[in-house]
């Protein structure tokens, strides 16, 4: 009792707070660090053969169209072109259909904020809601009344607006512009605005943005689900890229008859309505073609990144297991660690 | 007026959010913050959703909040405590006191306080239990001096009528307004009679927070009541120190903005360029939007708004979680050092409490350690070891340790035969006596006897000299006997002296004293004198007899070494004691010779007497009774002292067997009752006067009546040199100097081997004498101007033509520990330097033996001894450093110079160092011998400055601190150490002896010296260690993240863009990557403690500051931009051409930065506990979590960004994670 009275004062004797938990100390040391060496090595050379081999099994076609008309001037004059495309390979499997942008800004700061995702989600915007954020591609001033545009910004007002016709001799290719867009982005993030069943008075009081041909209402003739909002060709833009390079699925291969096994080589036509301005800008656009794999598109880089990586750990290894053996004689394992840490 | 409840919180309830906010916000940290928010509000320049931005600053206000409301609370609950203490409150309806809580006391009430408890405010005092109208204070709440001060009742404020009635008080008193000098206080009171004005001041009042003491009860009236009281009006809030690191850190802080500002530039001036270029081509707005009015950006005014919109970007590369972290791992640092067992005193229990809280890391980076030596490098457990009494010296073995014994090799004959003889006597038996360890009783006591006898020749009492010639008597015949002891030792010497020799020898030294002492030889109120036989022969002769000796010493031993403080006075007999003595034992060992034991010397009588209501035994005082002298050797008495000092000189006059007993006053007349041992009797001696002890005078002395013959001594005691240049200088006699001699050099043997030392002196003063001083006396005392000046004048006017009795030697053992927590400092690169008010001899033994000073050191003494104009001949020692001009005056010994350098300097030399001794000095010549004084004493191992003055303690510091921008520790134990402490980049505190003062104003707190070692080697270390490696590791985590956003700039044509959603980039640093740095900072241990203790060079890594260095710092830097190229350009590769949306990728790249990230710490980390795991793998798990989770719940939040279902997609991708594999891979290779 008298210890205990004595002492109040004294600390817990845990090994907590006496900081003397069980610790693993790992020790920077030759034994310890060269067998990383060869660990990485040999798991990275592996990986990335596999993965290179996955990425070159990736048919890819691209064909750069941006000069088949040179004197174009704007988004809403529509003109065609035609391009002859011939398929070395045949392309198994699910085919996509992309387009391709380079030097288009979609990360540019300004253009990324310019939407609203409320209007999107498929709430009404009245004239005075409308986001500001959109500005200066909020309102329309028609004929002295000012309507909100829907969709409101740069970036739905610059929607890319080319179609492409793909045919094999006389018959057209299926492509279908459906199943390009998330999912989630379809059911959830996007919905028309109320009545749904009745797009044209769900939008009559909205203008259009000035650069489109056509109202958000009318975007796809061929499938009328595919209107409004929910157009997944309009989806898949709202979803700004990361680079100026890059490229957006413009539709899928239908596999019905002829197409069951993807897309066969051979001579194909590919009829372009021409619309969407870049050489303004100094851009280019492409068509392309591609399958997927499990590791997305064709990108060697990883799989070479992969190779290289673990044979330099290995050639790293090997030396200094070199110099190791060498400096052992001479002054142990302290030059190593320190070369190491 | 206010109530006396007082309020020490910052907040109320009410007030809590505004105030606190506002405090907040005067942190450059939270303004930055702020103004990051409010820079996201213009449209313009806004980067992120002004409400996410928020959201971080919120979340740090309120851990800051938090933090505050605990802190408040805790002095919240203080308050309470506090304002419901009671007191008593006279009422004036009924004219009694009733209890009353102190937050109802108002100004102009009367309360009484009781003894031993607080004052609840500044009260005037009106009455007191005390007949003469004083009362003691204890004020260490206040000031931190333990001692008692004295407070008077306001004169005759009630007329000629000595009893005080409350009621019928009806005085207007005037008073300053209040104000925070606790030692000013001026007033006056006016009597409702019309009376005269009676002025009131300090000493009349009583200060809220001291403690009544050894006074029944006082009343008073209330005049400063609560937040007015002189106590409140001084307390201050602690004070904030900042530590050598995070001063560093501030300095990398500043570059971290600068390489703010620069890439917001580059940014900016990108944009510039960029939008130029754009505005050329035509079609640009598809991608720029517009301005509201249409038109496009103009590129410099873009340029502009980027620069801003970069700012909030790039925020985060200013770390300023970093201070909240960092107050976060300090105070878990500070937890681990609080709870350490090694720095636990079971003896005392007391734990180490850190006072500071956010300089937990300098203790790693210590570069001198200044100690005090007494009570810090020793115990301060004072014993009464030795002294020298007219020229001999006896020894006292207080812990049945052999004494040495001094032998004055070249002392010549002593002149005094009496001296002789007992010389003859110890010379002879010593050198064989103290070896064997089973002769010590006869030995001992035999010395005990003798010192004894001697203490009693100039002892107050001259009268006893007849007795002691008795004593003698009986001696001798002792000494002779031991001849026939069985037992023994056969070697032992035997001396028998002839009776009539001594008798001789007795009488001759009696005959050296003036007649009028033999005329009271024998008065019969002397008992001693009816029994000058016992310890009677019979009883010597029988072995058993002696031998009980023993364990009464051993008794003795016990009551010498109580400690001195609080004041016990119970019949409690040692165990030791009751087990080895049967009664009749007893019964001998209580009846010997009293004179034996006689009167105290004069040595304790005068401690005792010149520290007035300092040591006392209280119980005693309040009580009003006295130990029945029989009883007395039997009791443990606690004895409360100034100093420890004079409470080891009591106690050693206890032991033998004079006994303080009683102090009292009584109508202004102070006396003094000393109990003689054994029906001795009592003797009252009236104290006159008290000249109380001062720093300059560095003595105090005491006047007082013989109660015998009347006659008025002055007692004085001092150090060393203040006695001896205040000795009689008209030295004709042959006896007084030859004993001026010897005690001198016994004062430096006993210095020599560590003893404190104090000389004794005294004068006799005639009537006339006395009264002309105290004419002169009370006039100074009268004076208002200058009064201080005229009393320590009048002080020294008295001091003079003394008389040397002899002098004390205390031996101040040192603690445990300290040569080997010294030795492991020095090894660890720390120069110790000790700073003690001691003598240069006591001080340099105490070195000595503390492994300061090594065997072959070579030993600088820069000693001068003539202040004026004296410049320092350093070149002596350092000829080829210093050029300096030769001057005269100096008394510097030169020696060899070899490697090993040992500086010991004095207060005075000190003086001219510092430029505070002489006023004339001019300043450059102050700085010159400054600069050589710091250079030489960069050379030295060590430095020991003695004799130095409290301030000088702080100057040295302050000194060595200022040129040479080193990091210094203090560590003392008492009032004196205060300033050294507060100037020390660190001070510790000893809780030791002397009270709670440098406790108070130190940093940290510990019990021992020698909890230093730990405390600096290990704890010292880790905590430098984790901190700086915790530092380095959040600028590195912030710069990288930050790295990324800005190569990402490249790519988005400098719009400010950013890939990293927003709740990401703000909470990166708060959730995903804190915690495990904060664990790191706690708990890694770079090196374990037993390696840390057994290699102290180690320490020097933080000396050094060689783990956070600049160069560390931006190499630091260099990782965070090598990692961040890794990640950002290999996955910018990877995902080039693919349909990857912006905040697809930027989740991509935020998954790699974690990783990597973390996995860095994880390199970093030296050990891993289960704590770490469960942090790292935690903060990953918190990662996933928080995507998964917050990319399902909202489909419309956070516009722009809006991730919804993004990190879900990501993570089905092999893509995403063979590159968050390979970015890993390759971005940590290189550590």
């Amino acid at each position: 009792i008298t210890e205990e009275k004595t002492q109040k004062h004294l600390p817990d004797n845990t090994a907590f707070k006496q900081q003397r938990l069980p610790a693993w100390a790992p020790i920077l040391s030759a034994k310890s660090t060269l067998p990383i060496f060869f660990i990485v090595s040999i798991a990275f050379v592996p990986i990335g053969v596999v993965l290179l081999v996955t990425s070159e099994a990736v048919v890819e076609f691209q064909y750069d169209y941006t000069d088949c008309i040179i004197n174009q001037s704007s988004m809403t004059q529509p003109c065609t072109c035609v391009i002859n495309i011939t398929l070395g390979t045949s392309m198994d499997g699910n085919v996509y259909a992309y387009y391709g942008l380079t030097n288009f800004f979609q990360n540019h700061r300004r253009y990324v904020k310019s939407r609203d995702d409320n209007q999107l989600f498929g709430v009404h915007v009245a004239t005075t809601s409308v986001s500001t954020s959109c500005a200066p591609y909020n309102l329309f001033n028609d004929n002295g009344t000012i309507r909100p545009i829907a969709p409101c910004g740069a970036i739905a007002n610059s929607m890319f607006n080319d179609t492409f016709t793909f045919s094999q001799g006389s018959a057209q290719v299926p492509i279908v512009r459906t199943g390009i867009a998330w999912p989630t982005d379809y059911s959830v993030k996007f919905n028309n605005p109320f009545p749904t069943n009745d797009l044209d008075q769900a939008f009559s009081q909205y203008a259009k943005p000035s650069n489109w041909q056509k109202p958000v209402q009318s975007l796809d003739r061929n499938l009328s689900t595919n209107n409004g909002y929910k157009n997944e060709a309009f989806i898949v833009w709202m979803r700004t890229a990361a680079f100026s390079h890059f490229r957006k699925p413009y539709g899928i291969l239908n596999r019905v008859a002829g197409y069951t096994n993807g897309l066969p080589s051979g001579q194909y036509t590919l009829l372009v309505d021409y619309n969407f301005p870049v050489t303004a800008f100094g851009g280019r656009k492409r068509f392309i073609l591609s399958t997927t794999s499990w590791m997305g598109g064709k990108n060697s880089f990883l799989g070479v990144a992969y190779i290289v990586f673990g044979g330099m750990c290995f050639i790293g290894g090997i030396l200094l297991t070199m110099i190791h053996l060498h400096a052992r004689n001479t002054r142990e394992m302290s030059l190593i660690s320190r070369l190491h840490h | 007026f206010d109530k006396n409840k007082v309020q020490t919180t910052k907040y109320t309830v009410l007030s809590f959010l505004p105030k606190n906010l506002f405090e907040q916000f005067h942190r450059f940290a939270n303004c930055y913050f702020v103004f990051i928010v409010l820079l996201n509000f213009v449209p313009q320049v806004g980067a992120i959703q002004p409400f996410v931005s928020m959201a971080p600053v919120i979340v740090i206000l309120f851990i800051q909040a938090v933090k505050d409301l605990f802190e408040d609370y805790g002095r919240y609950k203080s308050d309470v405590e506090i304002n419901s203490a009671e007191c008593f409150v006279l009422k004036s309806s009924d004219d009694k006191y009733h209890k009353m809580k102190w937050s109802d006391l108002q100004v102009g009430d009367i309360v009484r306080v009781v003894c031993n408890s607080v004052i609840p405010a500044d009260i005037l005092l009106l009455h007191s239990s005390d007949p003469d109208g004083i009362c003691f204070i204890e004020t260490s709440n206040l000031d931190g001096e333990s001692n008692l001060k004295q407070r008077m009742v306001v004169p005759k404020h009630w007329g000629d009528n000595h009893e005080f009635y409350p009621k019928e008080f009806k005085s207007i008193i005037e008073c300053q307004t209040p104000n925070n000098e606790i030692y000013k206080f001026h007033g006056n009171m006016i009597p409702a009679n019309g009376g005269e004005k009676i002025s009131v001041n300090n000493s009349n009042l009583l200060l809220r927070g001291c403690v009544i003491r050894n006074t029944d009860y006082v009343e008073g009236i209330v005049l400063y009541a609560g937040h007015e009281t002189k106590a409140m009006l001084n307390n201050n809030g602690p004070r904030y120190k900042r530590s050598k690191l995070e001063r560093r850190m501030n300095t990398d802080v500043i570059y971290c903005v600068v390489l703010l500002l620069v890439m917001c530039l580059i940014g900016s001036v990108g944009n510039g360029i960029w939008a130029s270029n754009m505005s050329n081509i035509e079609q640009a707005e598809l991608f720029i939007p517009n301005e509201e009015n249409g038109e496009a950006l103009n590129p410099a005014l873009s340029g502009f708004y980027m620069f801003w919109t970069m700012v909030i970007l790039l925020q985060v590369l200013i770390p300023i979680s970093l201070y909240v972290s960092m107050e976060i791992v300090k105070w878990g640092q500070v937890h681990m050092i609080n709870s350490d067992i090694d720095l636990y005193h079971k003896e005392t229990d007391t734990p180490i409490r850190c006072r500071a809280l956010n300089i937990t890391e300098d203790l790693g980076q210590i570069q001198y350690v200044f100690s005090d030596k007494t009570g810090t490098l020793t115990e301060n457990k004072m014993i009464f070891r030795r002294c020298t009494i007219g020229g001999v010296d006896y020894p006292h073995a207080a812990n049945g340790e052999s004494p040495i014994t001094f032998l004055l090799p070249n002392a010549g004959p002593p002149r005094i035969y009496v001296q002789t003889l007992f010389n003859t006597i110890l010379n002879t038996y010593n050198p064989q006596l103290f070896i064997q360890p089973n002769t010590h009783f006869c030995n001992q006591d035999i010395c005990r006897l003798y010192l004894c006898a001697q203490l009693s020749l100039f002892c107050v009492l001259h009268g006893r000299l007849l007795n002691l010639l008795g004593y003698v008597r009986v001696k001798s015949i002792g000494i002779s006997l031991f001849e026939s002891l069985p037992f023994t030792p056969p070697y032992t010497p035997i001396i028998t002296l002839p009776y009539a020799t001594l008798r001789h020898v007795t009488r001759s030294h009696i005959n050296l004293h003036p007649p009028t002492h033999h005329q009271v030889t024998s008065p019969p109120q002397y008992p001693i004198i009816k029994l000058p036989h016992p310890p009677t022969p019979s009883s010597l002769y029988h072995p058993q007899q002696l031998s009980t000796k023993r364990p009464a010493s051993h008794h003795r031993r016990n009551i010498s070494s109580v400690s001195a403080r609080e004041v016990l006075a119970t019949v409690a007999q040692s165990e030791e004691d009751s087990t080895a003595m049967d009664p009749t034992e007893i019964e001998t060992d209580v009846t010997p010779d009293p004179v034996l034991y006689e009167k105290l010397i004069s040595t304790p009588y005068s401690t005792f007497a010149c520290n007035e209501a300092k040591s006392r035994p209280l119980v005693q005082r309040r009580t009003n009774h006295c130990f029945p002298t029989a009883t007395t050797r039997y009791l443990k008495i606690r004895y409360e002292a100034e100093s420890p000092d004079e409470a080891a000189l009591v106690y050693a006059a206890h032991a033998y067997g004079c006994v303080l007993a009683h102090r009292s006053s009584h109508g202004g007349k102070e006396s003094v009752t000393i109990t003689l041992p054994d029906g001795g009797g009592k003797l009252e001696f009236e104290v006159l006067h008290k000249l109380p002890f001062d720093s300059t005078r560095k003595r105090m002395s005491v006047i007082v009546r013989d109660p015998r013959n009347g006659q008025i001594t002055l007692y004085c005691k001092g150090a060393d040199s203040a006695i001896l240049s205040a000795l009689r200088r008209d030295q004709q006699d042959d006896v007084q100097f030859d004993i001026i001699n010897r005690t001198k050099q016994y004062l430096d043997k006993y210095g020599r081997v560590g003893l404190r030392t104090l000389c004794i002196s005294k004068r006799v003063l005639t009537e006339a004498e006395y009264s002309e001083w105290e004419q002169l006396h009370r006039a100074a005392e009268r004076d208002l101007e200058n009064r201080d000046q005229m009393m320590i004048n009048s002080f020294v006017r008295m001091e003079d033509n003394l008389e040397l009795l002899g002098a004390t030697g205390i031996e101040d053992r040192l603690q445990d520990g300290v040569p080997e927590t010294i030795e492991a400092l020095r090894q660890a690169g720390i120069q110790v330097w000790v700073v003690t008010g001691d003598k240069r001899e006591t001080a340099t033994n105490i070195g000595r033996s503390c492994r300061l000073i090594h065997q072959n050191d070579e030993v600088i003494e820069l000693i001068t001894e003539t202040p004026t104009q004296s410049n320092m001949r350093y070149r002596n020692y350092w000829t080829p450093l210093f050029q300096a001009k030769t001057t005269n005056g100096e008394n510097c010994r030169k020696s060899n110079i070899r490697r090993q350098f040992f500086m010991v300097i004095d207060g005075r030399t000190l003086d001219f160092v510092l430029g505070t001794g002489n006023r004339d000095q001019p300043d450059t010549l102050v700085k010159e011998i400054a600069d050589k004084f710091v250079l030489l004493a960069r050379r030295c191992r060590s430095v020991l400055c003695c004799r130095a003055t409290p301030l000088q303690k702080g100057m040295v510091l302050k000194l060595i601190k200022d040129k040479l921008h080193v990091m210094t520790l203090a560590i003392g134990d008492g009032a004196n150490d205060v300033s050294m402490i507060q100037v020390a980049d660190i001070g510790v505190g000893l809780s030791g002896q002397e009270g709670m003062q440098a406790v108070m104003s130190s940093d940290y707190a510990l019990a021992q010296f020698r909890f230093l070692k730990k405390l600096l080697l290990v704890h010292g270390h880790w905590n430098y260690a984790r901190l700086a490696s915790m530092v380095l590791y959040f600028f590195y985590k912030n710069a990288a993240f930050v790295f990324l956003i800005f190569w990402f700039q490249i790519l988005c044509g400098f719009s400010g863009g950013n890939m990293i959603e927003q709740s990401y980039l703000l909470i990166f640093n708060l959730i995903f990557t804190s915690v495990p740095p904060l664990v790191n900072g706690v708990l890694d241990k770079d090196i374990d403690a037993a390696t840390l203790l057994k290699k102290p060079e180690l320490y020097m890594q933080g000396i050094k500051d060689e783990l956070y260095l600049q160069r560390t710092f931006w190499i630091n830097m260099l990782d965070a931009l090598y990692q961040s190229l890794i990640i950002f350009f290999f996955l910018y590769v990877i995902y080039l051409d693919t349909e990857v949306g912006l905040i697809e990728w930027g989740t991509v790249v935020t998954t790699a930065a974690v990783f990597v990230i973390l996995i860095h710490l994880g390199i970093e980390t030296k050990t891993w506990t289960w704590i770490h795991w469960v942090c790292q793998i935690g903060s990953v798990l918190v990662f996933f979590a928080y995507s998964l989770i917050y990319n399902i719940v909202c489909a419309t939040c956070l516009p722009p960004s809006n991730p919804y279902f993004v990190m879900e997609r990501v993570i089905q991708t092999g893509q995403f994670w063979f590159s968050i594999l390979l970015v890993t891979a390759v971005a940590l290779f290189p550590r």
